[in-house]
């Protein structure tokens, strides 16, 4: 079975890269890391991604434009929301440019697992 | 002063009324020499003079209060020559109020006093055209012969010194009176400070909160993400470690379990300042409760807890964000369920009363919660479990207040759930009794033209 291609992007580079370990451990994933929205768009454009793991508080290009951007390029990418706080406006936004999914930080990664999951199999 | 009855008026010198010539005649029967007659005429010029000088009226009278002479000042007093005034009956020319009422002439205090009535001093009204003056009236017998008995009155005229006495009272009433005032100043005053203190106590509170949501907003964020870097580690090794080393995955439990711990922390206060406006729905208080009720039933049957529901029928429906309300009935019930490990009866009591100025929770915020006179509905939550020291009681809806050991409780929950109730325009309020139970009473406003049943 090919390995799925999971992006994290995240301006938080150390849970990124704690994240990315933990997919890899599952040896059915490989992982992506990106540190802020342009080079998460970038990213999506050179590397095409199965899945998307997105921060929205970020320095400089915000999750929530960077997502549309994504969109944009690959609508059919699914894109999952990591964020620290759960805000109702914020999330009903991401829903509509596409998100299928709005997680709060810390989160287990089992639980992440499954979401990850649901779109990938 | 006043009443007495001479026996006999000895002298000659004390029957000053007469003539001089009738006086030495009538005393004495003999004829005065031209040298007597002299100084009794001196002696009587006088005492005229002295009664003209005096300022009370005298008057003599015969027993039946014919007027036999008067000195100068009742002259004045009646305003009447002396032929008007001698020979006519005094209680005729001089009529008497009392108390705004005049005296039938049987009850004139001369007639009693001629009579023999000892109580017949006082003081009275007169009546002289327009204006009304004050007399004391002094009365006293003179037996003159075995069979004749006259009488002297004596009237003065005290309207001033009345005048002054009244306006004495008067003052010292209204001294009373502003004396009076400023005391229930006083006490509304200090009533309205401790209101004051009250609210002030409430405005704090406010502010903590608000300061509390602002913080906790602020770090959340912070906060949030190295919990998040920390779990995704543990998760790791987790994920590395063999479950034979029993010890390192204990460890590995506990970090995970404080990760937890730090994020309901932020996840509750955050709950402050989520002020996220409540979706209000006309909601069966009962049925939001059962739900709650439902969520947590099995805890309650497992600690073996009875429930007892007494709901009033006709209950109208209430405006309710079903889920907030949710999570205050369910902490409350979860709060009762810890204070009753050895088991229990809880019971929940709806109802609705009308609520006057007294009622309870109608003080606080009064007018802004409640109006008086609105229906209210009241929803109360009684456990028989170990109940909450008075000093405790105090505290309870405070913030970050708890007396749950570290790590069970944040201290949020019922500072939450008042929040709660108060944006939803209620009151909650909590009375226990120690070793009896406690009750939490939620009252909520019933809109105005609400829909029974």
């Amino acid at each position: 079975m090919e390995k799925k291609k999971i992006l994290i992007i995240d301006d938080e580079k150390r849970f990124g890269e704690l994240l990315k370990l933990n997919f890899e451990l599952t040896k059915n994933y490989v992982g992506l890391l990106a540190t802020n929205g342009a080079e998460g768009v970038e990213m999506v454009k050179a590397h095409k991604p199965d899945l998307v793991l997105l921060d929205i508080l970020m320095p400089g290009q915000n999750g929530l434009e960077t997502l549309k951007q994504i969109k944009a390029i690959a609508p059919n990418l699914p894109v999952a929301m990591v964020t620290a706080v759960w805000r109702e406006e914020e999330a009903k936004q991401c829903f509509e440019a596409g998100a299928y999914d709005y997680i709060t930080k810390p989160v287990d990664f089992d639980y992440l697992k499954q979401a990850v999951l649901v779109k990938l199999l | 002063m006043g009443f007495f009855i001479a026996e006999r008026v000895s002298t000659q010198d004390d029957r000053t009324g007469m003539d001089a010539r009738q006086v030495s005649t009538s005393t004495t029967n003999a004829v005065a020499s031209d040298k007597e007659f002299g100084q009794l005429r001196k002696r009587l010029e006088r005492l005229e003079l002295a009664l003209n000088v005096i300022v009370d009226a005298i008057v003599w009278l015969d027993e039946q209060g014919g007027i036999q002479w008067c000195s100068p000042p009742f002259r004045r007093l009646i305003g009447k020559p002396d032929a008007d005034i001698v020979g006519t009956n005094l209680m005729e020319l001089l009529p008497l109020w009392q108390r705004g009422r005049k005296l039938r002439p049987t009850a004139h205090p001369v007639r009693l006093a001629l009579d023999g009535q000892p109580n017949a001093v006082g003081s009275y009204e007169f009546r002289a055209g327009e204006r009304t003056m004050v007399l004391e009236v002094m009365v006293a017998l003179v037996q003159v012969s075995k069979q004749e008995r006259n009488a002297v009155v004596a009237i003065r005229d005290i309207t001033e010194s009345k005048r002054a006495e009244e306006q004495i009272k008067q003052l010292a009433e209204a001294a009373t009176t502003a004396a009076e005032k400023e005391r229930k100043r006083a006490a509304e005053l200090h009533k309205a400070y401790q209101e004051l203190k009250g609210t002030q106590a409430l405005l704090v509170q406010a502010e903590k909160m608000a300061a509390i949501g602002q913080l906790a907003s602020g770090v959340a964020h912070e906060v949030k993400n190295p919990l998040g870097i920390i779990l995704q580690g543990v998760n790791y090794l987790e994920a590395q470690i063999s479950p034979d080393h029993a010890q390192q995955v204990e460890v590995l439990k506990m970090l995970k379990e404080a990760v937890e711990r730090a994020d309901r922390i932020i996840r509750d206060l955050l709950n402050f300042s989520r002020l996220s406006p409540l979706d209000f729905q006309a909601c069966r208080m009962e049925a939001v409760l059962e739900t709650s009720l439902g969520l947590v039933e099995k805890q309650l049957t497992l600690k073996d807890i009875t429930m007892t529901r007494v709901f009033a029928p006709d209950l109208p429906r209430v405006l309710l964000d079903e889920n907030q309300m949710k999570h205050v009935l369910i902490n409350i019930i979860l709060n009762a369920v810890q204070a009753m490990p050895e088991g229990g009866e809880m019971t929940f009591r709806i109802s609705t009363k009308p609520l006057t100025p007294n009622a309870r929770g109608t003080k606080r915020k009064a007018g802004d919660v409640f109006r008086f006179g609105q229906q209210a509905l009241v929803c109360e939550i009684a456990d028989t479990g170990t109940g909450i020291p008075q000093e405790v009681l105090t505290k309870v809806f405070e913030p970050f207040f708890t007396t749950k050991p570290a790590g069970v409780g944040t201290g949020l929950g019922l500072a939450i759930c008042r929040a709660i109730v108060e944006r939803h325009r209620g009151v909650i309020e909590i009375a226990s009794e120690q070793g009896r139970g406690t009750t939490v009473t939620i009252t909520l406003p019933v809109p105005d033209g609400a829909v029974l049943s």
